[in-house]
């Protein structure tokens, strides 16, 4: 039945390549790829449709020969993984371990792996096998591995990183608006007595209440949002409260300022790493094979013309894959703007070299290594091109020069140059981050110049922080203060037999009647923290992980968390 | 056993008056740097102080060896009794008649000044209440009013009684090198009544403390003048401002935990801050439930920013979706039909299918897909559209030639 349907998708997926249609975009550049490279990437794709094919049909011999193919493509490519077949295998093995085939399924995986090694994708697929096997420890040990293996990627790390931040805003300010509520319960007799008694003389207590409800609940008529009505609370409160409770109060404030600019500037580089473009400049980088890899880079280099950076990057890429004559004339117009770049005239060098032009590609090596002495591959370079021309004298001086640099990356060069000739500097890879930076500040010169741009507003919330503080020191000192020692009654009876109970399922709310301010907004924001881990998963950015976990680890973090959290109560309360 | 904090946040002081206010019966316990004080109270009056680290010889001992009653020696040599069962040191100093019931009440509460007035200093240290429904303490003793304490330890010198002791105490000792007053030397006093409104807390205009204590005597009222009381001996907490704040060691009224107690408790409403709470409290959760980018930026303002978020969120979500449409074409020649081809596949999940409360709109064609948010599908810029073109992983354009030029392959079972 699975091998019918598979049988049937293979041949229509196979008449679509015969039928050669494919759904333009007229906006997008197209790739400017020789003749040889684009022959190596069609014969990856037919490729991996043979060992589709023969992992169907359970040719064992036919799939290792296709999967050998495609890494000897990728290799000439000279790239080192193809992360969406490895995805691809990987989905495919679980489909497998669902359909009873184990093999099948061991076979699929192992291809993954040498797809793209080190996959966090590969672990959860094994992990999704694992489970479906019923081995319950390996299925935790490989969804361990997924997680952990998820922060070597870049863009993942990094998507993690924005969603902490954005946990860690949400917590701490949640966690302070908590604590204003709880300090009006405890405080708010001292606040309302007080106040109450001053309006008393001028007004009768009715109209005092009702001036007092207005003057707390205010912001609600501008829509402003909690955030805005616990902070306007935190001026008045500021006068009954104790140091501790101030300095929570005074964050609080900090917080709301600074929320905006650090969002905004999360929203930005987030754009960025999103980016296609930015995705193309991290594939490359990490030599990962990306089905759109040149066309995005087409799109980079369009975007970003006059940038030197952009133009390495991609004459690097292109040398890598053999591609000289495209990533000759990037070089030549990168080495008009940055002639001291020794990087640039070495790889030039390197692709004049590979045409078997060993003049120019001594020439260039030499005015490389003129610039930079230091760079060892200039000199190793130098003597690969002279030992073509016979010139052993020179050649062996050269090499004499860089071994004297870096003695053991020669020896490695000397191992390699018999399959791969010269010895690259990439110099343009490593400009990734300066890459990034050029395409995160066109993106701003492009927000700003939106006509709904207007900072005065987003970052609004600065000066009013500013202006809430001195309000917050001037109600201190102005404020009536007449029941500054009155105090809600406890909630709870904490004394009770049940009162122990309470103060372990109840946090904050004891600390705060204790007078232990930093022990009632640490645990408060501890718990609302535990809780909002899942909330990351709902509202943060998602991770564009090719297969999807079985188990969230945010779900696990709090379902852990909240009993620990509550046994380290239980265990401080009995302690104690 | 609820209350309890830290003498940096809440000085001893201030802790004492809450208890006092709260009229519980327990022990208070204090741990300093070096000591631990333990003050016993009964319905929120000082029964008794001890402190745990401390030798016999060097509280009760001093007290009553300062007063001329008992050597050193003889009360060593009590307390060594006492250590081999021979009896509480009290009842010995009582049964060997070296003091009187009155002479050893007396010198307990000199111990419990003395011990009272170290706590005081303690600037840093932890404090925890235990409340009881009983607690034990030296028969005969008079609780000593919190307030009462706190004034006696304002008060740097004894000063000198204005007004006889109600009744004669037989063979009271003088404490000649106490730095605390003794009690009966410092007359019952009573606080008269004040209008709160002109001298309440709430004003600067807080009255000269020698208005507002009375003398009591056998003769009734009568004004004395107590010049030598100084507020406050301890530290302020550090939010309160001397400058136009009382202090808080101000002596409190007798009568305050009667009627004008009462007043003053009416007068400090409880249930407007719960209400207020409880309000704030729900509206967060459902703030950060259902908006939460509203609770992050709530100003108007902010809008930029917020569409930032959720569209760097939706674009995060469109990648996701994309990996898993190119799986899906790697493995099956097409993009799925729905969502629900992903999710089946295991290549995004079922949580995925919304971003921000929205539900992602999924529309296929043969070599490409769109892809929306509920709402948004109307708008041009909202929606991504990806194919295959370009990807020479999917895209037929980059098969070789020869590949094309062959017949379709079939595969039969």
């Amino acid at each position: 039945m699975s091998r019918r349907r598979n049988s049937t998708w293979i041949a229509a997926a196979l008449a679509l390549l015969s039928a050669g249609a494919a759904a333009g975009d007229s906006t997008r550049p197209e790739p400017v790829l020789e003749a040889g490279v684009r022959r190596d990437l069609g014969e990856i794709q037919q490729n991996w449709s043979e060992w589709l094919a023969s992992y169907e049909l359970k040719d064992y011999e036919a799939e290792e020969l296709a999967l050998e193919a495609i890494l000897e493509r990728l290799d000439e490519l000279g790239m080192t993984g193809l992360p969406e077949l490895s995805i691809a295998a990987s989905a495919r093995a679980v489909d497998s371990a669902r359909l009873g085939d184990a093999r099948g399924s061991a076979r699929a995986l192992a291809a993954a792996e040498r797809l793209d090694p080190g996959r966090a994708e590969i672990a959860f697929a094994r992990a999704a096998i694992e489970r479906q096997e019923g081995s319950w420890w390996s299925f935790v040990i490989s969804t361990l591995e997924g997680y952990v293996k998820v922060l070597e990627s870049p863009l993942k790390r990094r998507l993690l990183l924005h969603n902490a931040v954005l946990w860690l805003l949400m917590t701490a300010l949640l966690g302070g608006c908590v604590f204003v509520a709880m300090l009006m319960a405890v405080r708010g007799p001292a606040l309302f007595g007080s106040l109450l008694q001053a309006l008393r003389r001028v007004v009768p207590a009715p109209v005092g209440m009702l001036f007092l409800v207005v003057l707390l609940l205010w912001p609600i008529a501008l829509s402003s949002g909690v955030l805005v009505i616990a902070l306007n609370w935190s001026v008045f409160l500021w006068a009954y409260a104790q140091r501790s409770e101030r300095w929570v109060l005074a964050t609080l404030w900090v917080l709301f300022g600074l929320t905006p600019l650090i969002l905004d500037e999360q929203r930005r580089r987030v754009s960025v790493e999103l980016s296609p473009m930015a995705r193309a400049v991290e594939a490359s980088r990490r030599g990962h094979l990306e089905g759109r890899l040149f066309a995005d880079l087409e799109r980079l280099k369009i975007l970003l013309p006059d940038s030197p950076a952009v133009n390495q990057l991609v004459a690097d890429q292109y040398r890598r894959a053999g591609q000289c004559d495209r990533s000759i004339d990037l070089y030549k117009q990168l080495v008009e703007t940055e002639p001291r770049n020794a990087a640039a005239w070495i790889d030039l060098g390197a692709c004049h070299f590979l045409r078997g032009e060993y003049d120019e590609a001594i020439e260039y090596f030499r005015r490389g290594a003129s610039l930079d002495e230091d760079v060892a591959q200039g000199h190793f370079n130098l003597s690969l091109a002279y030992s073509e021309l016979y010139d052993f004298s020179e050649s062996e001086r050269a090499l004499a020069r860089a071994q004297r640099l870096d003695s053991s990356r020669v020896a490695e060069w000397l191992e390699e140059s018999s399959s791969k000739g010269v010895a690259e500097v990439s110099g343009g890879l490593k400009r990734a981050a300066a890459v990034r930076r050029e395409l995160r500040r066109s993106w701003i010169l492009e927000d700003d110049s939106a006509a709904w741009s207007s900072p005065l507003q987003d970052y609004l919330s600065m000066p009013i922080a500013v202006v809430g503080l001195l309000l917050s020191f001037l109600a201190g000192r102005l404020l009536p203060k007449g029941h500054l020692e009155a105090q809600a009654p406890p909630l709870v009876d904490w004394g009770s037999k049940w009162g122990g109970f309470y103060r372990v399922l109840v946090p904050g709310i004891p600390e705060l009647e204790a007078g232990e301010s930093v022990r009632a907004v640490a645990a408060v924001t501890l718990f609302a923290g535990l809780l909002l881990i899942p909330w990351i998963g709902v509202y943060g950015y998602r991770l564009p992980w090719g297969f999807e976990p079985e188990v969230s680890l945010g779900w696990v973090a709090t379902v852990i968390g909240i009993p620990l959290f509550f046994m380290w109560r239980w265990r401080r309360e009995s302690a104690s | 056993m609820a209350y309890e904090g830290s003498l940096a946040d809440r000085p001893f002081p201030e802790v004492l008056q809450h208890i006092a206010r709260q009229g519980d019966t327990g022990i208070l316990t204090l741990q300093g740097d070096e000591e631990i004080i333990g003050v016993t109270f009964l319905e929120g009056e000082v029964v008794s102080v001890d402190a745990v680290n401390q030798a016999p010889e060097d509280g009760l001992g001093l007290v009553l060896e300062e007063g001329n009653l008992v050597s050193l020696d003889d009360f060593s040599s009590l307390v060594a009794e006492n250590r081999a069962g021979g009896g509480r040191v009290t009842d010995l100093l009582l049964e060997r008649d070296f003091i009187t019931r009155v002479q050893l009440l007396e010198a307990l509460r000199q111990q419990t000044l003395r011990l009272c007035a170290e706590a005081c200093s303690w600037q840093t240290g932890h404090f925890r209440f235990y409340r009881g429904d009983q607690v034990s303490h030296e028969e005969g003793i008079e609780p000593l009013e919190v307030d009462d304490l706190l004034a006696r330890l304002a008060s740097p010198q004894p000063p000198a009684p204005s007004v006889e002791p109600a009744a004669p105490v037989e063979a009271i000792p003088s404490f000649e090198s106490g730095s605390l007053p003794a009690f009966d030397e410092v007359p019952e006093v009573e606080m008269l009544e004040l209008e709160s409104d002109d001298r309440g807390y709430d004003g600067a205009i807080a009255p000269p403390v020698e208005s507002l204590v009375v003398g009591y005597s056998e003769e009734g009222y009568a004004d004395i003048n107590y010049p030598s009381i100084e507020y406050p001996a301890v530290e302020s907490p550090d939010f309160v401002d001397e400058a136009d704040e009382p202090p808080i060691l101000e002596p409190r009224r007798r009568r305050e935990r009667s009627w004008l107690g009462a007043l003053e408790s009416s007068k400090t409403p409880v249930l407007p801050g719960y209400l207020l709470s409880l309000g704030l409290l729900v509206s967060l959760l459902g703030l950060v439930l259902l908006a939460p980018g509203r609770f992050l930026l709530p100003l108007n303002g902010q809008d930029r920013i917020r569409t930032g978020i959720a569209s760097g969120v939706q674009g995060s979500l469109y990648a996701k979706v994309d990996r898993a449409a190119k799986t899906h074409f790697l493995l099956r020649g097409d993009f799925p039909e729905g969502l629900e081809g992903f999710a089946e596949m295991r290549l995004i999940d079922a949580d995925d299918f919304e971003s921000g409360g929205r539900r992602v709109v999924y529309t296929r064609a043969p070599l490409s897909y769109q892809l929306s948010l509920e709402a948004q599908a109307r708008r041009d810029r909202a929606v991504r559209t990806e194919t295959i073109s370009d990807n020479f992983l999917l895209d037929p354009d980059f098969s070789p030639a020869e590949v094309l030029d062959r017949p379709s392959l079939v595969l039969l079972d």
